[in-house]
């Protein structure tokens, strides 16, 4: 044991770490599978950590044979940093050592089969990651093709029904996964999916079709391909297997059938792999189920066969939270797993957390956890903010945080925290908001296609934008419609003679000052029409919104036009005009879609400071105190805890009628599929709250809203009453 | 032959550090023979081409401060002896050229032996650089491929890039010994691609496009690079009378880079041809003063020919001199053992850490070049700007707008050797095509209103919202531009000069129109002159207009080279010259070359690629890279792997007998190339180095490369 404390950050043999059993167990691995299921808090991250720096300094693996495969960037990171500076500290190096997600691992295999050194000095690649916008694009062009074919008319007079190409295009992302997961051909979708979904499963094997010809991958064809190549390729998966001698995978709970394939993939004695597989998860905290294809039965599986080779290795004493903290979350497996309530039994796996034996040992709770009830929203969000204010005053090193289940929600609670200068971490990554940011790029790209004609307009547009960007206002809303009256465009664009036209009497100063700015971007936009586009428009779209991402994203965005453009071929002479047309086909389907990439987030320091967040972004974070308030009995099926069985609506349950075609699944009826639906959501909600309370160290508080404690739901109920237990009379 | 070589003495190699030591030493070796009494004529020079340019100036009097960074002296340069005679200096292929120019009777009656025979015989041949040998292969495989596709229609790679590849593939088979004249020669290179790459579909199908590219350009007496050395090596330089020539006329035989020669011309050397002339070869190297022996490190061009074995064969045995350096080069270590780190298993550690900047955990790649900008506008307010390299992975669009118009805000120079845009996307190359289309409607479609209106603009410097309002007005009576009456209706405000600017150009796009075309290029010359040289004159040659200026340079010459290979080919017919000129911008996105022959206007900062960098050298006075900024550790773009979709360098030799290619041999390939650019890169850095590595790249995604790691290893962590 004192051999391993000098590979524990913060552990040197003058003070070792002292591991639980556990830990202690899972660090004698030298080999073979191995199954690790920990409870939150019990030390994932730690004992991964150790276990890549112990292999490398005592059993001589070479760090390059070693590949840790995880589901977040940030967790992928902080692998790499972590192993690196325990080994720095050793006087090791991790060279050569790979932590990364999965889909990265599989993106860079496919680059590395199929890219080139093009003679500009770039990469190129015989297959293009296109994006979930470009691939609403081809949806679209397949099902508006379909629907305006001959085939496509004798379908809706038989249907009578009109199309709805909005709403069947949310659902067909899915389906296309589906199709993937399942492994079938355009052909085979169509059968499937039969006459109902026709348009459906038009769109998909046209999707399918276009992916194939064009070499286009999206986000499920990443793993798939790579899968598809480790499968077919000996030499390959050869090569990669003698690479990678030890893979470990983080969250496996998280992984999807194709995930769990490919690790098998890597791994497999039987297909010339190593056979060194070490397999980390929690399948309590499995909460993506519902709006992914990931399913913690892969990993429950895994670790069912290890069990009686004594490969699988329960990690469950946790010294994160005070022991009341982890009583209520036992209490919750206990309500879900032994309750009456048949289909929550398999909510969770019925490991009831243990308080640390060895090692660090729990914290002392502040105070048992609280439950309280509220009469309404506003009365429950102002109490629990100044609650929180209090806290940190009273503990100025002290962590906070309010997890709450949607973003709207943290949205909103973010607003009022900072009316209440309340301390919070500054956001790292500056959002912009697509739809006007891409409103904005083709009212330019009109403006230099028709300047005139869109002059006007498109003034008016800017002049908007700006102060919308800025969060400002106009100091009299009228004050474009006089200004608009009394001085023409092009005199504010092109001042004669270099001065502006005197600003109209009834216009206010700042007002106008506004307008003389934008007429000068404008000028500026028109004249930088000499130049190639993406020579300036990210600079002066940066500009204009006042955000260093503008740049970023308006390059991006070009990007993306371009790509559908070398597809698509011109559609106008005029080459701003053509621009603009594609931009507006690109924006048509961006709407919904983050144009941003979310950078790796990093721990945040936020001793002293509020976070908040959702419960699925608090996953992996820990804090002294938390506030979980929202658990009353809200509206709207995701919202629903026991008792109150969400409910699959309209189009929801069109799509999970297609889905269960695909997948060949048996069922009962549309009542059924609805049921089933409703409990799936309730089970991860339970699983949601799980996490979210084990997040707590020292002090927790519930909270929800209800006219009286027999509104609650009964989980929401028995979580309350366990509360006021532990509060006393 | 290697003995007849040995036997003589006076061969030798010089060994330097990539960079100013190695291409001063051959220039001063130059001086010696002239000194020494031999004749400039006497001496063959083959030179990279940018050192050629460099030489050409010495050789005119000039002294560009690479080579010598001296004040000028009184004597005359470098105390080169005049006059010497003809000089020989030039690039290994503008040699060959010449060669065949000199002597085309004689292949031409090869040519012909062998069924190359001409329809019409066009008396000499013509040269072509890659883009005309990519329209030409369009050309001549045009039947082959109808827009339906029959051949090739499975690739997924744009028609352009599967061109190239083909050109690719026949240049890297006849570099490696391979010939395309023969009958059936090429199905030894399909054998060969089938059997390096069985993932290829259709091996065969490339080989009969290929086929009919050789027969046409052959035919038609059209030599691309790969068939002027195919042409020298089998058909001239057999020929007795040629080599007797050669001999008779060359005693030194100064070779640079001789480890980027093609793998052919080395087996020519080898094979006793250079017999009797004292070679002076020059190779990138590692003069270790603790090795005995000086390490080869070139082989920069590995991917485009080049063969680094084959040439340490060639002078094993001959005298070895190392180059000696003037000032210190602190991380000629560090650059030592990343070296050894990628090109073998072990990491050696520096024993010194040299003076450095490492940043890396930048969150994103705007992040960090944020974090990049502020030191490099301290350098360039302390005048440094030009003595400044930034290093990127890849170059591509995003990344090199990302980089410049931050520094474009803090007012530093950018100088990247990499076209962004289409050409055609830039207004000046856009307005002589409007002009083109409105003097010659027959040149596919007709001028459109946007295009018009922009050439209003331009003529008459009105604002374009108040033209665009009064455009349907502003239309001549054929379609063309207004007259000055139509003009001064709608705007009265239009000056007298930019009247008689429209009155000209309307009268010369109607002379135009009534006069027969006689020449391409020389159409843009005059609507150049028109619409632009006016204009130019009278303004300041500020930054745009030097850039537009090398736009059009660029437009004339494609115009030329378009032009005299069809009438190379055998068209007389004008229209149909211009005609097929603006289908061949519309279909092939051509791009434009920023510092199309040019220096950066100002002084700037170097951005490249790390080959770049290492290939091309640096371009500042004395050639002084005081700071290195390595962008982007992270990235796994660094690592370059040859393969393609249709081709692979490799396989594509005939030599190639190793069965199928593997990954493992081609990640063995993008190690020892990364290895031998960053050594090149780093070695000659005088001053700074600065690391910065971040966790996603410029698209956002995860960065998985290893170099941060590696420099850590290198350079101790924390250290």
């Amino acid at each position: 044991m004192e051999s391993l404390a000098s590979v524990v950050p913060g552990g040197t043999e003058a003070s070792p770490v002292t591991l639980r059993p556990a830990q202690a167990r899972a660090l004698a691995y030298t080999g073979g599978r191995l199954a690790i299921s920990a409870v939150p808090g019990a030390g994932k991250t730690f004992i991964l950590t150790q276990l890549a720096g112990r292999l490398i300094r005592e059993v001589g693996v070479p760090p390059r044979q070693i590949l840790i495969l995880t589901y977040m960037r940030s967790a992928a990171e902080n692998f790499r940093r972590r192993i690196a500076e325990a080994l720095a500290e050793a006087g090791s190096s991790a060279y050569g050592l790979q932590a990364m997600t999965i889909h990265a691992f599989c993106l860079g295999l496919i680059k590395q089969r199929s890219t080139w050194e093009d003679p500009s000095g770039g990469d190129r690649s015989a297959w293009t990651v296109i994006t979930e916008i470009e691939q609403r694009q081809l949806l679209r062009a397949g099902l508006e093709g379909f629907l305006a074919s001959p085939a496509g008319r004798v379908w809706l007079q038989r249907q009578s029904r009109d199309p709805v190409v909005e709403d069947w295009l949310k659902e067909l992302p899915r389906l296309v996964s589906l199709a993937k997961l399942e492994q079938l051909a355009p052909e085979e979708v169509i059968q499937r999916l039969g006459q109902d979904f026709l348009p459906h499963a038009r769109a998909i094997a046209h999707y399918l079709e276009t992916q194939q010809r064009e070499g286009l991958l999206d986000y499920d064809d990443q793993v798939r391909q790579a899968i598809d190549w480790l499968e077919r390729d000996d030499a390959l998966r050869t090569r990669i297997q003698a690479r990678y001698r030890f893979v470990f995978e983080d969250e496996a709970q998280d992984s999807t059938p194709m995930q769990a394939r490919l690790v098998g993939l890597l791994t497999d004695p039987d297909r010339g792999g190593s056979g060194n597989l070490v397999r980390v998860g929690d399948s309590n905290q499995s909460i993506t189920t519902t709006f992914t294809f990931n399913d913690p039965r892969f990993f429950r599986e895994f670790c069912s066969e290890l069990e009686t080779g004594d490969r699988h290795i329960r990690m469950d004493e946790s010294s994160r939270s005070a022991p009341e903290v982890i009583d209520l979350a036992n209490d919750l497996l206990d309500f879900a797993s032994r309750g009456d309530r048949e289909p929550l039994r398999e909510t969770f796996l019925h490991v009831p957390i243990r308080k640390a034996s060895a090692g660090k040992a729990n914290p002392v709770a502040l105070q048992p956890p609280t439950w309280t009830l509220y009469r309404s929203d506003d009365e429950e969000r102002d109490t629990v903010l100044l609650a929180v204010r209090r806290f940190l005053r009273e503990h100025p090193e002290g962590t906070a945080a309010v997890l709450l289940f949607s973003n709207a929600a943290v949205a909103h609670y973010s607003r009022v925290a900072e009316t209440l200068a309340i301390p919070m971490p500054e956001d790292a990554v500056t959002t912009i908001p697509t739809a006007p940011f891409l409103d904005l790029l083709e009212t330019v790209l009109a403006l230099l296609a028709h300047p005139a004609r869109e002059a006007d307009g498109s003034f008016r547009k800017l002049c908007q934008a700006w102060l919308e960007f800025r969060g400002a206002g106009w100091q009299d809303r009228a004050s474009l419609d006089r200004a608009s009256r009394a001085i023409r465009i092009e005199d504010l664009v092109y001042p004669e003679h270099g001065h502006p036209p005197r600003r109209p009497a009834d216009v206010p100063e700042r007002d106008y000052a506004v307008m003389l700015t934008v007429a000068e971007w404008m000028r500026l936009a028109l004249e930088n029409r000499a130049r190639a586009i993406d020579d300036w428009l990210p600079t002066l779209a940066e500009s204009f919104v006042a955000t260093s991402d503008g740049a970023a994203l308006a390059a991006r965005v070009l990007g993306g036009v371009r790509r559908v453009m070398a597809r698509e071929g011109a559609l106008s002479d005029n080459p701003w005009e053509s621009l603009r047309l594609h931009l507006a086909r690109f924006a048509q389907d961006a709407v919904r879609a983050k144009l941003h990439t979310p950078e790796p987030s990093r721990k945040i320091d936020s001793r002293g400071q509020l976070r908040i967040m959702t419960m699925h972004a608090s996953k992996g974070d820990e804090f002294d105190a938390v506030w979980i308030p929202g658990l009353g009995p809200l509206k709207g099926g995701r919202h629903h805890f026991p008792g109150h069985p969400g409910q699959a609506m309209g189009q929801d349950v069109s799509r999970l009628i297609a889905e269960a075609r695909l997948a060949r699944r048996q069922v009962r009826g549309v009542e059924a599929l609805r049921e089933e639906a409703g409990w799936e959501g309730v089970r991860e909600r339970l699983r949601l709250l799980y996490v979210a309370i084990t997040r707590a160290e020292r002090a927790l508080h519930l909270s929800g809203v209800a006219p009286h404690p027999g509104a609650l739901s009964e989980t929401v109920a028995r979580i309350a009453s366990t509360c006021l237990k532990g509060e006393g009379p | 032959m290697q003995a007849s070589l040995m036997s003589d003495i006076a061969s030798r190699v010089t060994v330097g550090l990539p960079g100013p030591g190695l291409a001063r030493a051959a220039w001063e070796r130059y001086r010696e023979l002239l000194a020494s009494g031999v004749g400039s004529d006497r001496i063959l020079v083959w030179l990279s081409s940018e050192s050629r340019s460099a030489w050409v100036s010495l050789l005119k009097g000039e002294l560009p401060e690479h080579i010598a960074p001296q004040s000028r002296p009184e004597e005359p340069p470098g105390g080169l002896e005049r006059p010497t005679g003809a000089q020989r200096v030039q690039t290994p292929r503008a040699w060959i050229q010449a060669e065949l120019q000199a002597w085309w009777p004689l292949v031409d009656e090869a040519l012909d032996r062998l069924g190359f025979v001409p329809a019409r015989r066009p008396g000499e041949p013509r040269h072509v650089a890659i883009g005309m040998a990519q329209a030409l292969l369009a050309r001549f495989t045009s039947d082959l491929r109808p827009p339906g596709g029959t051949l090739l229609e499975w690739a997924r790679s744009p028609r352009n890039l599967q061109d190239v590849q083909l050109l690719d593939a026949l240049a890297r088979w006849i570099e490696h010994g391979g010939t395309a004249l023969a009958p059936g020669a090429l199905e030894g290179l399909e054998r060969c691609l089938a059997a390096g790459l069985p993932e290829l579909v259709a091996p065969g199908e490339l080989r009969v496009l290929l086929e009919h590219f050789v027969r046409g350009m052959l035919e038609h007496r059209v030599l691309d690079h790969a068939l002027a050395l195919d042409a020298f090596l089998h058909l001239l330089a057999p020929e007795p009378l040629f080599r007797q020539a050669f001999r008779a006329s060359t005693d030194h035989w100064i070779v640079e880079n001789v480890d980027d020669l093609p793998a052919c011309l080395l087996d020519w050397l080898e094979s006793g041809w250079a017999s009797g002339i004292t070679v002076h070869a020059f190779t990138s190297g590692d003069p270790d003063d603790s090795a005995p022996d000086p390490a080869f490190r070139g082989g920069l061009r590995e991917h485009l020919g080049g063969d680094l074995a084959r040439a340490a064969r060639l002078v094993s045995g001959w005298p070895v001199q190392g180059v000696t350096l003037d000032g210190a080069f602190p991380y000629l270590e560090l650059a030592r053992c990343l070296h050894a780190g990628l090109a073998g298993d072990a990491v050696p550690r520096v024993r010194q850490v040299p003076p450095l900047t490492s940043r890396m955990d930048h969150l994103s790649h705007a992040q960090m070049i944020d974090a990049v900008v502020p030191d490099v506008a301290d350098l360039a307010r302390k005048g440094e700007a030009s003595r400044i390299a930034l290093v990127v992975p890849a170059l591509d669009s995003l990344i090199i707008w990302s980089i410049r118009h931050r520094f474009e805000r803090a007012g530093i120079g950018l100088h990247v050797f990499a076209g962004t845009n289409r050409l055609t996307d830039h207004r000046p190359v856009r307005l002589l095509l409007a002009a083109a289309r409105l003097a010659h409607p027959a040149w596919g479609r007709p001028c459109g209103e946007f295009e018009r209106l922009e050439l209003l603009e331009v003529l008459t410097g009105l604002d374009p919202i108040r033209l665009s309002r009064v455009a349907a007005v502003l239309v001549g009576p054929d379609g063309g531009l207004p007259s000055r009456d139509q003009v001064l209706a709608v705007m009265p405000q239009v000056d007298l000069e930019a009247l008689s600017r429209l009155d000209r150009v309307g009268a010369w796009l109607t002379r135009r129109r009534e006069t027969p075309l006689h020449s391409l290029e020389g159409f843009f010359r005059e609507a150049f002159v028109e619409l632009e040289a006016t204009r130019l004159a009278s303004g300041a040659i500020d930054e745009p207009a030097q850039r537009g200026i090398s736009q059009i340079g660029q437009l004339l010459e494609l115009a030329r080279d378009f032009e005299r290979i069809e009438r190379h080919l055998g068209e007389t017919r004008p229209h149909l010259i211009g005609e097929r000129f603006m289908a061949h911008l519309d279909g092939n996105p051509i791009a434009e070359r920023p510092f199309f022959r040019r220096a950066p206007h100002r002084e700037a900062v170097m951005l490249a690629t790390a080959s770049q960098l290492a290939e091309r050298g640096f371009r500042a006075p004395g050639d002084r890279l005081e700071h290195l900024f390595l962008l982007d550790l992270g990235s796994e773009r660094w690592w370059k792997h040859d393969r393609r979709e249709l081709v692979h360098p490799r396989v594509c030799t005939p030599a190639w007998s190793g069965g199928p290619r593997t990954l493992e041999a081609d990640e063995a390939d993008a190690r020892v190339k990364l290895a031998r650019v960053l050594f090149a890169s780093l070695s000659r850095v005088r001053t700074h180095l600065h690391l910065h590595a971040c966790l996603t790249d410029a698209e956002g995604r995860e960065n998985l490369g290893e170099l941060p790691s590696l420099f850590e290893r290198a350079l101790v962590r924390g250290s």
